[in-house]
């Protein structure tokens, strides 16, 4: 019931922050959300004033869609299988000087052969992750995710914004150890934009804060299971119980600058953002049946992440060439906790003593990119075709210190990928095709350790992360306009393969459906 | 200008990385304390192990001359280091044993103590005490049972052995350590016999069931079990409340010698908290071996200090074999027997009811018949989470 309801709230939400503005000049078609993204980049900065500076397009739509994803190229701690189900709105909207940006999406999906993981996303929480070795779990996913930002002028030459986002939802699993996750992220972001005769300046603020609270439970009565705590590059610690409690806390606060100098048809936006993070994991035990049950603090892990990121846009005609250069460093320092359970009073009662924290874990993760998009527009400054090709740099080093392990591997991806509009008589196609390649550059791992984290997680996944693959994707989109109305119906399907250089595969297909308008 | 924007951006990127770790590593020297009657040609090469206690692996290093080990680059953390040496002599195989616990937050200089054992007649070869769980889900223990092996190569009489529980689950610190040379009992049960009634051939065991049916098939027992105990050779039984336990007709029953606490069934303690030892309690027949331990009790007052209750005490040289079962590893601080007796610890890591039991490790197999390793360390003796085998059927 509370889940309908909280749908029925967002979903109100979602439509009053857009789903009833409609201009009426402009008929978008199914590309319009693809230019929006690719026509400004104010909106990929995080800086919600930005939302003022974007293109005088406002569309809205509602879908509903379903991936199916499968195949044994993956993760270890990604399942087998994985279909999900969706519903999403989302709007972009102008009220007088008031620019509005509204979304809301529901996911359910359903993750087959899950063996490993009982961290809802462990590339989030690495390298402190909660396992098991029992494996073959169905990973059921439910989230809520609402995001919002609105933007005005205060005078001619500044305007503000604000922008937030929360996320929420449960993960659960079907089997002993059988994990509940609860996760919660909430983001808010205030900005500001000056604006110059020939340029403009924008900051803005960042807070974030992340839960997950896991609560890891053996149903079979009288029944206890290994849980194991990862610790990084094949350490860790582990308890058998019939319970297992852990709590992922984070808090992140971070700004972020930009400069965006314009002449005639060009225009250079140089946009940076500085992050810093600190996560703290705890764990705890049910007392009934467990042999320890209090809090022990398990880890910490700080972050900081650095973006720099660079986009020439040359405006001629109905052309738009833009080039983008990428810079990000995402950087990890894990602290472990050194305890003991010891008796601490006359009543006898268990406690883990702290004795010291050691800075243990420390991971760099380094990534480069330059991407070249071509965008054309018709006569409406809609856009009828977009090509894109890209370059990326990744590097990842991790460290761990005494015992010393480490591990390094550098990858590269290249892609390419053309998208086309083809209006037809009452309807209009859209297609793409895209092409994308990641290779290996370089690898390293140094473990000393060859317990079962090393053999049945820590190798297999770098094995994956290292592996290089060829992705061929295509997707096709059609619309018609329903009659009586603005509304246009749209149906899109997309497909991607990957194939990596030892066989393995992986698929990826979806179907959407909904109105755009 | 240009150059000074590089520089400043250059800056910010390398301001904006975490510093890395000071790996603060400590060097732990251990010397190794022979006692007089070790052998002098052995002192070089003894292989001694650091276990870090919370990530559960061990580091190696073998002594030189002097018995000395240097240990570098330690983590901090709370360790225990392991000395285990052997020798045969005629039939027997006789062991120095050597345990520590060491806490590493800085560098340590300190010494292990080597002490003498010979391994016994009769080993624990295995112990069944996690239980099973019920169609229903419920836990059912009542399949528990101790496996007896004559790991020799004579035959022996088992009459007058007993099977001893520490007074201790080792949930907390040992009351009795400051007890020398001595355990402390809450369970004494002993094969019945004058001391020539029950031979067991080398390599044959005997097995003492909580209850002796075929749990798997009998009516009262749990189709789920993973033994059947019809054909054990003693049996544990409470006469207090004859319908609370079942005392199953042609299976002899062990001699109950001593019970604290006593109840209408003998249990173990099915998340790992029963140490176990095999004694020969000093008398010929029961009428000596309880008036040998009414001289040996040890009282306990309860913690309001309301209450007394009495334990008894057997010295450490009329031990056999001890097995030190604990919890986990977060309870392995609270370990009971002392080195001389077993210098490590062992449990189930599957958990109770998980119908897993542990298990001697095979030392040699000589023409088809199995030796079992006995070098008085249960953590390099056993084998964890194995399905229970009695008798090996």
């Amino acid at each position: 019931m509370n889940r309908y309801f909280v749908a029925g709230i967002f979903l109100l939400i979602g439509h009053l922050t857009g789903a009833a503005g409609q201009d009426g000049l402009k008929q978008y078609n199914l590309l319009t959300f693809r230019q929006i993204e690719a026509e400004s980049p104010w909106l990929q900065t995080n800086n919600a004033a930005g939302l003022s500076q974007m293109p005088e397009l406002f569309p809205a739509q509602f879908g509903v869609g379903t991936d199916l994803t499968g195949g044994n190229f993956h993760s270890v701690f990604e399942g087998q299988s994985r279909r999900t189900y969706q519903f999403s709105t989302q709007s972009f909207r102008k009220i007088n000087q008031l620019y509005l940006y509204g979304s809301f999406r529901y996911d359910k999906s359903t993750e087959n052969e899950v063996n490993f993981a009982n961290t809802n996303d462990p590339v989030f929480n690495n390298p402190y992750l909660l396992t098991d070795t029992l494996g073959n779990d169905t990973y059921n996913r439910e989230f809520f995710n609402l995001q919002g930002s609105l933007s005005s002028p205060v005078n001619t030459r500044l305007d503000w914004g604000i922008g937030f986002g929360y996320r929420v939802g449960v993960a659960s699993q079907n089997r002993d150890p059988r994990a509940l996750n609860k996760v919660s992220n909430l983001d808010f972001a205030p900005g500001l934009v000056y604006k110059g005769d020939c340029f403009k300046l924008g900051a803005s603020l960042r807070y974030g804060y992340y839960n997950e609270d896991i609560d890891l439970l053996v149903v079979n009565e009288n029944r206890l299971v290994t849980s194991f705590q990862l610790l990084g590059l094949g350490h860790s610690e582990y308890h058998v119980s019939s319970s297992f409690f852990r709590l992922y806390q984070q808090q992140q606060v971070g700004g972020s600058m930009q400069v965006e100098w314009r002449s005639g048809n060009v225009s250079n936006l140089l946009h940076s953002a500085y992050n810093y993070s600190v996560q703290t994991i705890d764990d705890g035990r049910k007392g009934s049946v467990a042999t320890w049950a209090v809090t022990k603090n398990d880890s910490r892990l700080d972050g900081r992440e650095l973006i720099l990121n660079d986009v020439i846009s040359i405006h001629k005609k109905a052309t738009i060439h833009q080039i983008k250069l990428m810079f990000r460093m995402d950087n990890k320092l894990g602290t472990e906790f050194i305890q003991r359970l010891e008796k601490v009073n006359e009543a006898d009662l268990e406690q883990w003593v702290t004795y010291g924290k050691v800075q243990k874990y420390y991971s760099l993760r380094t990534e480069a990119g330059l991407n070249y998009q071509l965008i054309s527009n018709d006569e409406r400054s809609l856009m009828k075709s977009l090509f894109n090709a890209s370059a990326n740099y990744e590097a990842f080093s991790e460290n761990y210190y005494l015992p010393d392990h480490d591990q390094f591997f550098s990858n590269l991806t290249v892609a390419g990928s053309w998208l086309k509009l083809y209006v037809l008589k009452r309807s209009s196609l859209s297609a793409e095709v895209n092409l994308t390649y990641r290779f290996n550059l370089r690898f390293r791992q140094n473990l000393e350790e060859d317990n079962v984290i090393v053999q049945k997680i820590i190798k297999p996944e770098f094995n994956y992360q290292t592996k290089s693959y060829l992705a061929p994707a295509f997707s096709l989109g059609y619309q018609v306009p329903l009659k009586k109305a603005f509304y246009k119906y749209f149906l899109k399907a997309n497909f991607e393969w990957r194939r990596s250089v030892d066989q393995t595969e992986r698929t990826m297909a979806g179907l959407s459906t909904g109105l755009i308008f | 200008m240009k150059r000074n924007f590089w520089i400043i951006l250059l800056l910010f990127i390398s301001g904006s990385c975490l510093k890395e770790p000071d790996s603060i590593g400590y060097k732990v020297n251990l010397t190794v304390r022979f006692g007089p009657n070790f052998p002098q040609e052995s002192k070089e090469g003894l292989r001694v192990t650091l276990s870090n206690q919370t990530k559960g692996y061990v580091l190696e290093a073998y002594t030189d001359a002097n018995g000395r080990v240097d240990f570098s680059s330690i983590e901090p953390g709370f360790y225990r280091s392991a000395v285990t040496y052997s020798y045969p002599e005629k039939d027997f195989l006789h062991y120095y044993n050597g345990l520590k616990s060491i806490e590493v937050f800085s560098d340590i200089t300190d010494s292990i103590h080597l002490n003498y054992s010979k391994s016994g007649d009769f080993i624990i070869k295995e112990y069944y005490y996690s239980g099973s769980t019920t169609p229903m889900g419920k836990p059912y223990s009542a399949d528990q049972y101790i496996e007896i092996i004559n790991n020799t190569n004579e035959m022996h009489y088992a009459d007058g052995i007993s099977v001893v529980e520490h007074e201790s689950y080792g949930s907390g610190v040992n009351f009795w350590a400051g007890l020398k040379d001595t355990i402390v009992a809450r369970m004494i049960w002993t094969i019945p016999g004058n001391g020539n009634q029950v031979p067991v051939l080398p390599g044959e065991s005997i097995v003492l069931a909580r209850t002796a049916i075929n749990h798997r098939d009998d009516p009262n027992g749990n189709p789920l079990s993973p033994v059947n105990l019809g054909d054990a050779d003693f049996e544990f039984y409470v006469s207090k409340q004859p319908e609370s336990d079942l005392d199953v007709p042609g299976v002899p029953n062990l001699i109950e010698d001593l019970f604290v606490f006593r109840g209408a069934d003998v249990a173990f303690h099915v998340k790992g908290g029963s140490a176990l030892a095999l004694v020969k309690i000093p008398g010929k027949n029961e009428t000596e071996r309880k008036e040998y331990l009414r001289k040996h009790m040890a009282p306990k007052e309860s913690g309001a200090g309301t209450k007394t209750t009495y334990f008894a005490k057997i010295a450490n040289t009329c031990v056999l074999d001890a097995v030190e079962v604990v919890f986990d590893e977060a309870h392995a601080i609270y370990k009971r027997f002392p080195p001389e007796l077993d210098a490590g610890y062992t449990y189930v890591l599957a958990g109770s009811g998980s119908g897993k039991c542990i298990r001697r490790k095979t030392r040699e197999v000589v023409a088809g018949r199995i030796f079992y390793q006995d070098t008085n360390n249960s953590s390099e003796d056993f084998l964890k989470d194995v399905d229970p085998r009695p008798k090996n059927r």
